[in-house]
């Protein structure tokens, strides 16, 4: 198999795009290599294309190499699709145009085992101490390369293959929100308490997911820096006792409850 | 104008035809499971095709309206009473100040679609009034229950002609289901799991709802080889887990996923599949992709989407 292509040199055969149902268009982009600069560009594609299809755009969903064009069947027919999407794609790997510089986000973690809740046993697997664990997953740079599973849920790539783990064998019925997990080698955060199967390593007072205006802090293409605070200054941020059943609404303050 | 709800069975909340613009972080598209009962509903009352109506699954349901409406009732539920008197459904409705409607538990089916004359008024996110139970949070209500009012715009023309859909539209959905398939393109040289989703008739399993259908028969053997990306999931994928046990993705459907896709239902035999139970059968079989989406632009055009 030939070897991916970084995105700067991208040309037009390293990506398919196939109709794939009555009213969607799937772009993969195979042959070239994952990065921050590939999701950034897909992103931008994203971008062109609200603009060229307009209203007839239902959904255009970015994840890891790929996207998926929702599009009116009834208002823009299959052939005009796929062509405004070629030319979308066009324009955004351009090489005379740079990828739009990251928004780049830098979110608090406390990675105290009191909020961690697998830190300790992942450590001891990975035979490394909750603080080394704790550096070695912080001091990365993450690209978010996906928005899935619940509203505001961003899947981050890649954690140092020295911390990959397999989901939970049990999910947990319950994940309190700001929980910061590792599945595989893949990083995220819970937006909202949810049943969750990722490992358990954090948890973090930003807000993630506007309900209100439904809006997502993160977006695809997005990179993320993760930096440390102790589990005093997390309960300030929260202005809560975090230990006693966890965060359950976003930020609210949370009045003593009975466990 | 209100309809007051005295009784609701869990899974009751206002739909259209879904959310735009939202599944790029997160939200499920969601809308109405059956859009051709839910498309019927409206025509009925000569609607704008996107009406918000109630989606009820199963039942059973009780309402009472505080002034007069015209409504209509479509999908599962084959009958109603209004003020204790049986009437049937599929058809258009006068309602008088103070009426009591029920709409009981139905013999087959699952969804049933409740419209009133211009719709429903409800807030609206990305264009639509959807709610899907799961991305409530936890202080919200997670769908429509006893003491809630909907609120509805005042009829003034209190002449009403009974509108009916003729019965070659609706299905019987006691019948076995036959789906049309398209094939993933990345499939469609693979024999072995094609032959393998067409020569069997699978049963719906229990852990089936609004999000997924789960589907139980001969394992499906898949020989490529994981992990994969995780990538959007367009209405009615088909995918493969690693127990061989497809499963359906409907309107409630998280927005990505890591599974295999081997296919895509029909748009149209998801509506029909949302209104099967647990313990019916569906068999598949391949279709091209033209036809599928020129009968799903017939049915849009006809109710004019």
């Amino acid at each position: 198999m030939p070897s991916p292509t970084p995105p700067e040199s991208f040309k037009v055969t390293d990506y398919t795009l196939t109709p794939l149902t009555e009213n969607t268009l799937s772009v993969t982009f195979e042959k070239i290599e994952l990065s921050a600069e590939l999701a950034q560009r897909i992103n931008i594609c994203r971008d062109h294309l609200t603009e060229f299809i307009g209203p007839a755009l239902v959904d255009c969903v970015p994840a890891y190499n790929s996207l998926l064009v929702y599009y009116d069947p009834i208002r823009l027919n299959e052939s005009r699709a796929l062509t405004l999407t070629a030319k979308a794609i066009d324009a955004a790997f351009n090489a005379t145009t740079s990828a739009r510089p990251a928004k780049e986000h830098i979110l608090p973690v406390c990675y105290d085992p009191k909020l961690g809740w697998d830190i300790e046993a992942l450590a001891a697997q990975k035979k490394l101490s909750c603080d080394e664990l704790a550096e070695l997953h912080s001091e990365i740079s993450y690209t978010v390369y996906a928005l899935g599973f619940m509203p505001g849920f961003a899947y981050l790539g890649f954690v140092s293959p020295r911390l990959a783990a397999p989901r939970l064998a049990t999910p947990r019925t319950s994940v309190p929100w700001g929980a910061v997990g590792i599945a595989d080698r893949q990083t995220g955060i819970y937006p909202a308490s949810s049943p969750g199967g990722w490992n358990i390593i954090g948890r973090t007072p930003a807000k993630l997911l506007d309900e209100i205006h439904g809006s997502s802090l993160l977006n695809v293409g997005d990179t993320v820096r993760l930096s440390r605070i102790t589990l005093s200054e997390y309960q300030a941020l929260t202005n809560q006792d975090a230990t006693k059943q966890g965060a359950t609404k976003q930020g609210a303050t949370n009045q003593h409850r009975t466990s | 104008m209100s309809l007051r709800i005295e009784k609701a069975s869990p899974a009751t909340t206002l739909q259209d035809l879904g959310r735009q613009g939202a599944q790029h972080i997160g939200y499920s598209q969601s809308g109405a499971a059956d859009e051709q009962a839910f498309l019927w509903a409206n025509k009925l009352l000569g609607n704008p095709a996107n009406s918000a109506t109630l989606e009820i699954m199963m039942g059973p349901f009780v309402g009472s309206f505080e002034q007069s409406a015209l409504i209509a009732i479509t999908g599962a539920a084959r009958h109603v009473f209004i003020n204790g008197q049986r009437r049937t459904t599929w058809r258009s409705l006068k309602i008088n100040a103070g009426d009591e409607l029920r709409i009981p538990f139905p013999d087959a089916g699952v969804m049933t679609y409740l419209a009133v004359a211009e719709g429903f008024s409800s807030a609206r996110n990305f264009q639509s009034v959807s709610t899907v139970p799961r991305e409530a949070r936890d202080d919200e209500k997670h769908s429509l229950k006893s003491g809630d009012v909907l609120h509805y715009q005042a009829t003034n023309n209190l002449r009403h002609n009974t509108k009916f859909v003729p019965p070659r539209y609706i299905e019987d959905f006691q019948s076995d289901l036959h789906a049309q398939v398209i094939l993933n393109p990345d499939y469609a040289a693979d024999h072995d799991i094609l032959s393998s989703i067409v020569n069997q008739p699978f049963t719906i399993d229990n852990d089936s709802n609004k999000m997924a259908y789960r589907l139980k028969g001969e394992p499906v053997n898949d020989l490529t080889n994981g992990p994969f990306f995780s990538r959007a999931t367009p209405l009615g994928t088909i995918q493969l887990p690693k127990d061989g046990q497809p499963i359906v993705l409907l309107k409630d459907r998280q927005t990505i996923g890591g599974y295999p896709q081997i296919g895509f239902l029909s748009q149209r035999d998801c509506f029909r599949l949302s209104q099967r139970r647990p313990g019916q059968q569906i068999t598949f079989k391949v279709a091209d992709r033209e036809t599928c989406q020129a009968e799903l632009i017939k049915l849009y055009r006809f109710f004019n989407v």
